[in-house]
């Protein structure tokens, strides 16, 4: 298998995140596209570690990328909490107030 | 001793420094500091004069800064004509000091006046001595303030330093005219020659460095400034209207120095006039005119003081009338001698009577010989050396005016000042008659008049005194003056039947015409403007006199009003449309441009998200297409 067929699965993954970041209105899935991207960064690592062996440090970065992941995850639901509470929506169309 | 002469343009500098600075509180210590002053300079002056006859001549001079190849300097140049300047300027402002102490006495502001007084002799004598081009426009423009400064020295009665223009406004913006010429005569010759010095200048002339053209368009403009500061037409209004300051400041500025300076400045620069083809002509038929009009509106005019004023410009048409025709100093200068000491002594005359009568209108004047006699005698004199009596100063001085006239075939010029020599005499003791003749107005009786205190009757009788003798260094017979000032001509050894012709008819004229004010003014006293014989006689001629000539009207009505005023449009419409339009132009792009952006804030989110989004692809792109690693 050459790194092509692993790049372009990551690529493919990374987009699907993107798209669905900009297309979902439900700031919860924003959230979940956010994880899918990261998802598809780590394949791309990792595709790299395999191929640049005896190189380890795209695995190694791929377990740091995932515990920022959660990290920041956290901080997300969060925000999300406070965002929910004082508009009382989950839309994020409706939350344009810094719009102009 | 000629040296110091430079001594005599600071020491009045001194004394408005120090009255300003110590002597403000203590009036009697700032009129006797600035006499001191000008005494010293007096002193000096006569000192000066006295070297430069026994043949010194010098040009002082001191770098004041350079700028590439310019140099520019302030200096003294001594020469005969300025040494009679001196003298002049120093001894009538000394008289005018001393006369002041008793015009302006109780005035809140009498230590300001004498400080301006200084201050403006210091400028006058500045001008006077300058050696260059730049100096002597600097003092002129600070003559021009000074004079400002004192006609509008009652600040706080309307009409004199108050808007609507104001007489002081007036006076300033009507020569500022004038200098704007003189201002671009000097560019012209400074772009032309490589110095501003005047002797290197009229070397220069003298080789054949300046081209006829450019010497007679420089001589007009410098003769602009003249007619600006000497009221000549068309600039001539603002003298009259420059009465309504204190009587010593008439006295001295506007008879006598200030508006000397115009005659002073085209007898100073002769030599450009000499080198034009039509400069003199047009200084000569200027001033010739202007003394006609002057003099006409004199004969009626109501308000005496005012009479004098317009004396003093007709006067002033003879200097420049003198400087025209003959091309020389001399004539001009020696009636500028004569008229600065008589006029000077008419106006402090007339001053003495508006301190008794407290008014200078014809209505209000009359029969005050016997309160006044010291007055009525030094205004009697004033009045004959103005005529042109024998052997009274101004008659040497006019007739060598009319002489030269004669003798450079200018017949034309020659019958108009007999004309304007009669009219002279006429109006003049119209004043006199209307003043000290007859009886005291009805209205009037009760009214307390008293002669002038010594300190003012004094300098009258100075002044009378060289209002008869000093016309003497100027006789046909021996004409000390215009040797003194133009050594290289040579000095006629009598007058010829010529001049003598000319001297009776001048004479017989002005008799004639001092009979003809006795006549109607001396006998019975005539009580207001319309019984004047004129308007009963022919009164359109009476009104269009006493209206001025209408000049006035035709000044504000036409040219303020369509031209000044219609410019102000004119300039405030560009200012409105097209600068603020730009200003507000330049905003409005702003703003749109700021209209135009604003959308990039959309508020959204995934907006911001996709925008980070397309500049990492643009950015990766980028570095995988054009960059190798």
């Amino acid at each position: 298998m050459s790194p092509a067929h692993y790049l372009a699965l990551g690529a493919v993954i990374f987009a699907i995140g993107a798209f669905g970041m900009f297309t979902r209105r439900n700031v919860v899935f924003i959230f979940m596209s956010l994880e899918i991207m990261f998802a598809g960064v780590g394949v791309t690592l990792v595709a790299f570690s395999r191929f640049l062996a005896p190189a380890v440090a795209g695995q190694v970065f791929v377990i740091f990328v995932l515990t920022v992941a959660a990290a920041e995850t956290a901080l997300g639901l969060a925000i999300f909490l406070a965002l929910s509470r004082s508009h009382e929506t989950v839309n994020a169309d409706e939350v344009s107030e810094l719009k102009g | 001793m000629i040296q110091y002469a430079w001594l005599i343009t600071v020491m009045p500098l001194a004394a408005f420094c120090i009255i300003l600075g110590l002597t403000y509180r203590q009036k009697m210590a700032s009129a006797l500091v600035a006499i001191f002053c000008m005494g010293v300079s007096l002193a000096l002056s006569l000192g000066v004069l006295l070297a430069v006859v026994h043949g010194g001549e010098a040009e002082l001079s001191l770098t004041w800064f350079t700028l590439g190849d310019w140099r520019f300097e302030v200096g003294v140049l001594v020469d005969p004509m300025a040494a009679v300047m001196f003298v002049v300027v120093c001894f009538i402002t000394f008289f005018d000091m001393i006369y002041s102490i008793g015009y302006m006495h109780g005035d809140p502001g009498f230590s300001r006046f004498f400080a301006f007084l200084s201050l403006f002799a210091f400028s006058m004598l500045g001008l006077v001595a300058a050696n260059n081009f730049l100096q002597i426009f600097i003092f002129w423009e600070l003559v021009g303030l000074c004079s400002y400064l004192l006609i509008g020295f009652w600040y706080d009665q309307p009409g004199v330093a108050l808007p609507p223009p104001s007489a002081g406004m007036r006076a300033f913006i009507t020569t500022r005219i004038g200098d704007v010429g003189l201002l671009i005569g000097i560019l012209m010759l400074a772009a032309a020659l490589p110095t501003l010095n005047f002797r290197e200048v009229f070397a220069a002339v003298g080789a054949g460095q300046v081209p006829a053209g450019l010497a007679t368009t420089a001589a007009i403009l410098l003769f602009m400034g003249a007619v600006g500061k000497s009221a000549q037409f068309p600039l001539h209004t603002w003298l009259p209207d420059a009465m309504e300051g204190p009587t010593p400041v008439s006295a001295l500025i506007h008879a006598a120095t200030m508006v000397a300076a115009g005659v002073y400045l085209v007898a100073r620069l002769m030599p450009i006039f000499n080198a034009g083809s039509a400069s003199l002509e047009v200084v000569a038929y200027i001033g010739g005119f202007t003394a006609l009009l002057a003099a006409s509106i004199g004969i009626v005019f109501p308000d005496f003081k005012r009479v004098i004023a317009y004396s003093t410009i007709s006067q002033l048409g003879y200097m420049f009338m003198a400087l025209g025709i003959t091309g020389a100093a001399t004539a001009g200068m020696f009636h500028l001698t004569t008229h600065a000491f008589f006029k000077a002594l008419l106006f402090l005359a007339i001053g003495s009577v508006i301190h008794a009568a407290e008014s200078q209108h014809m209505r209000d004047l009359g029969g005050l010989r016997k309160y006044m006699p010291v007055t009525a005698f030094t205004f009697l004199m004033g009045a004959l050396a103005l005529s042109g009596i024998p052997p009274f100063a101004g008659f040497w001085s006019k007739d060598e005016i009319i002489y030269s006239a004669v003798e450079h075939g200018q017949t034309g010029l020659a019958v108009l000042g007999l004309v304007v020599a009669f009219m002279t005499a006429f109006y003049i003791f119209r004043v006199y008659f209307g003043t000290f003749g007859g009886e005291i107005p009805e209205h009037r009786r009760h009214h307390h008049y008293h002669e002038a205190p010594p300190t003012m009757t004094v300098p009258l009788i100075v002044l009378a005194i060289m209002a008869i003798v000093v016309g003497w260094v100027g006789t046909p017979w021996a004409n000390y003056f215009a040797a003194f000032l133009a050594p290289e001509e040579h000095l006629a050894a009598g007058p010829d039947s010529t001049a003598l012709t000319l001297m009776a008819i001048s004479t017989v004229i002005v008799v004639v015409a001092i009979l003809s004010a006795w006549l109607v003014y001396g006998r019975k006293r005539v009580p207001d403007v319309d019984a004047e014989p004129l308007a009963r006689g022919i009164p359109w001629l009476h009104k269009f006199l006493i209206n001025k000539w209408y000049i006035e009207p035709f000044y504000y009505g036409v040219i303020v009003r369509y031209g000044a005023v219609g410019l102000a449009y004119v300039a405030a419409w560009f200012d409105r449309h097209v600068i603020d339009g730009i200003v507000n132009g330049i905003a409005a792009i702003v703003g749109g441009v700021g209209q135009g952006l604003r959308h990039v804030q959309s508020g959204y989110l995934q907006f911001y998200a996709m925008v980070i989004f397309a500049a990492v692809v643009i950015v990766a792109v980028y570095i995988a297409l054009f960059v190798t690693v």
